[in-house]
């Protein structure tokens, strides 16, 4: 019995022996690099300590608490214009390739495969590639920054949303095409209210995604708390840098409060 | 149009159903009167889901023909026209758990709402009066804007049915109304079941397990077994040998009774 299960499973799995070569080329690196002293920069590790113990001691002068204030509402901001391009762009694109707009037609079926492929190209490109694009071809507006972050967010929530509307159950759906309902109303009576409390959660996840996302494209230039880090670490104001750093998880933490009190009110 | 006043209300002409090769329903003639309420019984996989999925229109037949109120089912438009005529309840309900009772219940009527009138049915406190009445003939009018799924078993079931009375349609076929629930609700629920359709002057046909809610409740009893009818009789002559052949294992129907048995078939 034992002696059929060795045989069947490898003594070494795959992912081990990728890990160990991965080991040994770090290691061969680091000794072509010469000694560890050349790897190691004495410098950076006081500058980490210094960096680190900054953490317990920010920055919380009126100026520069004014700054961090209108930093995370200009981040907030290109979080809220992203999401709201993305509910735009991706609840009609998701609802069309879920295919429940009619299942039988054949020219319908070419369209729900023309939204998939549509929400595909949207997703593939990372918001900070789009974000590069479109201050390239809009310039440093604000409206690049909205689209940098709604453009690839449309492509995710389109594509939960299809699936999310297609998990629900066949057999409840065809109860309510027997009882007569056109498949818009078995759109609005079985698969959004079926899918909906999955799709709330995630929809706030989705906007905790975008605050975050928000503060890094503001490194491109468009401003915000990522901006504002860059700076501060250009000018090695550690204690500022921190001050930045809390306002965010400040605010993705306040999201994450909002949604389990709205989640709680739809189950 | 189709006729509601016609006196045959279903008619199955040597209808067959196949799935990948065994038969589920196997040449089986059969009709049932307006009005009348038949109980489907037989173990498990004698073909009772089967039969009432195609008298419901939801599956085609593999050969053999169905009318009901003597138009053929194919010719009838899927959608409100079909769900006029005839209406199932399933054996796993198809409820949807995240919508309230209510909504469940005018569920029933999309055949007959627009899609804005659905849409406001979901958002604006407008319910209907079919709703509320059909609520409350089957005890559930406290429980009107609970969502179903804090509903217990019974409860869910006291739904589906009143779905069912709200669509509204003239043949009402339900699959295993009572397999989830103990007697005494099983009583309450067959009860309520026959009472409505006397009184809404509805055809039923239902499926069981069990002989003892199938002659108490019903006028009229076919036994199914491997997709055949075993007997078709008036519910006060069918006899305990008879159940026993009905459900005896292996097929194998044993002595004289079983003889008799044949001659009545089909």
């Amino acid at each position: 019995m034992s002696a059929a299960l060795t045989k069947v499973r490898p003594s070494v799995a795959p992912t081990t022996i990728l890990n160990l070569v991965l080991v040994g080329a770090i290691a061969l690196s680091m000794v072509r690099a010469g000694s560890p002293a050349g790897v190691l920069n004495p410098e950076g590790l006081s500058a980490a300590g210094q960096s680190l113990g900054a953490a317990f001691n920010p920055d919380l002068a009126p100026a520069h608490l004014r700054l961090t204030l209108a930093a995370s509402g200009r981040t907030l901001a290109y979080a809220a214009a992203g999401m709201t391009l993305a509910f735009a762009g991706g609840i009609p694109l998701g609802v069309i390739a879920s295919g429940s707009l009619g299942r039988s037609s054949r020219p319908l079926t070419a369209v729900t495969v023309a939204c998939r492929m549509v929400l595909g190209l949207l997703r593939a490109v990372h918001e900070l590639v789009w974000a590069l694009i479109l201050v390239f071809a809009l310039g440093l507006s604000p409206l690049a920054g909205g689209l940098a972050i709604g453009i690839p967010y449309a492509g995710i929530l389109g594509r939960v949303i299809a699936d999310q509307l297609r998990d629900v159950p066949e057999s409840r759906l065809a109860a309510l095409r027997a009882s007569g309902a056109s498949e818009t109303q078995v759109l609005l009576y079985g698969q959004i209210p079926g899918a909906l409390p999955d799709l709330v959660s995630y929809f706030f996840y989705r906007s905790e995604c975008a605050i975050r996302s928000a503060a890094v494209l503001s490194i491109v230039g468009l401003g915000g708390i990522g901006y504002r880090i860059t700076v501060a670490l250009d000018d090695l104001h550690y204690r500022e840098v921190w001050t930045l750093v809390y306002a965010l998880v400040l605010i993705v933490v306040a999201v994450d409060i909002w949604s389990a009190q709205v989640r709680r009110r739809l189950t | 149009m189709i006729d509601r006043e016609s006196p045959t209300a279903i008619r199955l002409d040597s209808v067959t159903k196949a799935y990948a090769g065994s038969c589920a329903v196997s040449a089986m003639t059969l009709e049932v009167q307006r009005g009348e309420q038949v109980c489907l019984l037989g173990p498990s996989g004698a073909g009772k889901t089967t039969l009432l999925r195609l008298m419901a229109g939801m599956v085609e037949p593999s050969s053999g023909g169905i009318t009901v109120f003597g138009t053929p089912l194919q010719d009838i438009r899927r959608g409100p026209e079909l769900a006029s005529v005839v209406g199932m309840m399933q054996q796993q309900l198809d409820l949807v758990p995240q919508l309230a009772v209510r909504h469940n219940i005018e569920a029933g009527l999309l055949g007959r709402w627009s899609t804005w009138r659905a849409v406001a049915g979901l958002l604006l406190p407008v319910q209907s009066h079919a709703a509320a009445s059909a609520a409350r003939r089957v005890g559930l009018e406290d429980k009107f804007f609970t969502r179903v799924d804090r509903l217990s078993g019974g409860e869910q079931q006291r739904v589906a049915l009143a779905r069912l009375l709200v669509q509204d349609p003239a043949i009402l076929l339900v699959d295993e109304p009572v397999a989830s629930l103990d007697p005494e609700l099983a009583t309450d629920l067959l009860s309520l079941l026959r009472d409505l359709t006397i009184e809404t002057n509805k055809t039923l046909v239902a499926s069981l397990h069990s002989p003892e809610f199938a002659t108490n409740f019903f006028e009229r009893v076919i036994g199914l077994r491997n997709g055949r009818i075993e007997f078709d009789l008036p519910s006060s002559k069918v006899s305990r040998r008879r159940l026993d052949a009905l459900y005896q294992l292996n097929g194998r129907a044993s002595g004289p009774e079983s003889v008799s048995m044949t001659e009545t078939a089909g």
